[in-house]
């Protein structure tokens, strides 16, 4: 399988009057044709500033320190405004957190459906119409013909996430980053979307970078994860290896707070303390203050990745050899399949 | 709990027409009613009508038909709602579905966090005001220099914290939160429900709380209702419903619900049930003390010529 998407050592950071703020740290990571990769971490981590600086869709003050980012083999880290934007949509589209950045209120979504496929070929009013029908169907929206000519204020907030969806669609982009495209959806609706998102991989090779909250979501869709904490990637490996396998101790506490392993108590568990605000991050770990297995060398020194499998890191020095063998507090029960 | 009822919506109906041919029944004769300090799960399908019920319930739409009681008073009746505003604006506050995206741009996180409080004429001394301020932002999980922040400049799940910290600001009695968590990662999650139920039971706050996380509103709610096409297809006891759902929808919707474990969820099989062979009307029967179920209208009994 081709690499689609690499990026090196990448890191970037928004230049504010009150320092700097480190958003994306040293990140690291290959996707191969028709991969799904699934970004998980903490709220403020950087998932969606990762995603929008690939598509410089920044605003000015943020710049990139260091490393490059290829896509479909082409370095694009210098590329200017106008090159991208024969990127954008085409090599590599994004779904938005909040449908609303990308949805105009006061345009029917049929107008703006059909204004994305008109911008990536020619095609006539009632050709773009039938294919702007064709993909409000194909993301389960009912009365299709009607809703056309609807504005996005009259959709519900799941409409209008699919309706971008299918905007994103629409160019039949090589790489897809998506992020949270479905926490607005119940959860029947959701499965038909991974569901659909699956098929279209198998049909047409496309490779997603799937941003969610949803350990659920994320088990159903990933073949890879990477567990993001304060701008870096801290664990990353197959789903398998991430959901039975973890080996971080954020990894672990994420793990831990899902109402599924903590219901009985009575009271979910979070992670102790607060997450790091980007700005003068510490020296060493910046997960050391709320790590309860953190060593002395956490505080000083930052640990590198290290290797568990050909698929599998993290950075722990918990992995060190000279490190204390710790037992996982959380264990993800396997289930048998119905 | 008490059994004071603090909210009571009933045979609430909303139309949207959309053009000559179609009109939108967004919700169709929908009741429930919440006690003081309870917390009620609203879950369904997306488009179910869900966050239009909680418009409604704030007035935003001159109502097709239906009941909305707060209290003692009949707020769906706009003089009434005039005549109880302060009331309301203090002890009613609602986070929108999309709180996070529509929050006032110019405004740092500290304005907005204080302008509800201020409203209602709590903490009028500034140092007071400054100090429920850091108090609200520690306990959605948020460091006190985001103070001074504008919206634009903090992430997604950040700013949604922002707008539960400006609802809960003023002590209200009854919270509307529309999918108050979905952005949210699962640790921060896990701190607002916790939160969600201290206030309920150190302060008695009630929530009508909409989400699509089933294994969320089984933890936090008391009791659940679920939607489907506008209308309430089941309402019961969280863990009665959950136990022995009694509708074939329930039943698809508990089904789905994903869990962290690939293997498993890769092979897991769902039930299907298709929204377009739901009849037409239908009653909401107690099939068992508190359970309701929604069951198709008797067809007439045909009888032969003889
Ligand atoms: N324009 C900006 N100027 C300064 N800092 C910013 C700017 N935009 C984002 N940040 C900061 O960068 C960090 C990463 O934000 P990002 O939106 O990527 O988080 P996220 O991982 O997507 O979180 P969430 O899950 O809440 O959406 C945050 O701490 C945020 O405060
Ligand atoms: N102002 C409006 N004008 C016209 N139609 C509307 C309006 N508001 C909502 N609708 C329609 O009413 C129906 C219910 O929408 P609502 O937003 O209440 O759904 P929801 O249950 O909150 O869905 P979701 O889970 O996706 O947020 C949808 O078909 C929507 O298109
Ligand atoms: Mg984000
Ligand atoms: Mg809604």
């Amino acid at each position: 399988m081709r690499t689609v998407l690499e990026l090196n050592n990448y890191s970037l950071s928004f230049d504010t009057p009150e320092g700097e703020v480190e958003a994306v740290r040293d990140v690291s990571f290959t996707l191969k044709e028709g991969e799904i990769l699934a970004i998980v971490g903490e709220s403020g981590c950087g998932k969606t500033v990762l995603c929008r600086s690939l598509l410089k869709l920044l605003p000015e003050n943020a710049f990139v320190k260091s490393g490059n980012v290829r896509l479909c083999g082409q370095d694009i880290t210098a590329c200017s405004e106008r090159q991208m934007r024969r990127l954008r949509g085409r090599k590599m589209a994004m779904v938005f957190q909040d449908p609303m950045t990308t949805l105009n209120p006061t345009v029917p979504i049929g107008k703006q459906i059909m204004e994305a496929l008109r911008n990536q070929e020619k095609l006539g009013y009632r050709a773009a119409k039938a294919r702007a029908l064709e993909l409000l169907k194909l993301v389960e929206i009912d009365h299709p013909e009607e809703r056309l000519a609807m504005q996005p204020h009259f959709f519900s907030g799941g409409m209008r996430q699919r309706c971008v969806l299918a905007i994103a669609l629409a160019s039949h982009p090589k790489v897809l980053l998506a992020d949270e495209p479905t926490t607005a959806l119940d959860v029947t609706v959701q499965a038909k979307i991974l569901d659909l998102l699956l098929s279209i991989r198998k049909k047409t090779g496309i490779a997603l970078v799937f941003i969610s909250h949803d350990l659920g979501v994320v088990a159903r869709i990933a073949d890879r994860v990477a567990v993001m904490y304060a701008g870096k990637i801290v664990e990353i490996g197959t789903a398998e290896e991430i959901f039975y396998d973890p080996r971080h101790p954020y990894t672990w506490g994420l793990l831990g707070a899902l109402p599924a392993l903590a219901a009985e108590r009575g009271e979910l568990r979070s992670i102790p303390g607060m997450p790091p605000s980007l700005r003068g991050l510490p020296t060493g770990d910046a997960f050391a203050v709320r790590n309860e297995y953190a060593l002395a060398i956490d505080y000083e020194e930052a640990p590198p990745m290290f290797s568990i499998s050909p698929t599998h890191s993290a950075a722990t020095w918990l992995l060190d050899p000279r490190a204390p063998q710790i037992e996982p507090p959380v264990r993800i029960k396997r289930r048998q399949p119905l | 709990m008490s059994t004071e009822i603090i909210l009571k919506v009933s045979h609430l109906k909303q139309d949207f027409p959309i053009s000559r041919k179609l009109t939108v029944h967004a919700v169709d004769d929908v009741s429930f009613q919440i006690h003081r300090g309870e917390i009620f799960g609203l879950v369904g399908e997306s488009g179910s009508g869900k966050s239009t019920v909680a418009r409604s319930i704030m007035g935003l739409y001159r109502l097709t038909d239906g009941e909305v009681w707060f209290k003692k008073n009949k707020i769906s009746d706009k003089r009434v709602y005039r005549k109880n505003r302060a009331d309301i604006q203090k002890n009613v506050q609602i986070i929108f579905q999309d709180s996070a995206a529509a929050l006032n741009p110019r405004m740092t996180v500290r304005d907005i966090i204080a302008e509800p409080i201020q409203a209602s004429h709590l903490c009028p001394r500034t140092e007071e005001l400054d100090a429920r301020i850091d108090e609200l932002l520690g306990q959605v999980g948020l460091e006190t220099s985001y103070r001074t922040k504008y919206p634009s400049e903090i992430s997604g799940g950040q700013r949604q914290r922002v707008a539960i910290a400006r609802s809960i600001g003023t002590r209200p009695e009854l919270i509307i939160a529309d999918e108050p968590i979905a952005s949210l990662d699962v640790s921060i999650q896990a701190q607002i429900i916790n939160l969600f139920r201290r206030l309920q039971r150190e302060y008695g706050f009630a929530f009508l709380f909409i989400a699509h996380d089933l294994s969320i509103v089984r933890f936090l709610s008391n009791r659940v209702g679920v939607m489907l096409r506008g209308r309430m297809l089941e309402l019961g006891e969280t863990e009665t419903l959950y136990q022995t759902p009694l509708h074939p929808y329930t039943k698809a919707l508990l089904s789905a619900v994903p869990v962290a474990d690939p293997v498993y969820e890769r092979a897991k099989k769902r039930l299907e049930f298709d929204p377009d062979t739901l009849p037409q009307g239908g009653t909401l029967l107690e099939k068992a003390p508190g359970h309701w179920v929604m069951c198709p209208d008797k067809a007439p009994v045909l009888t032969g010529p003889d």
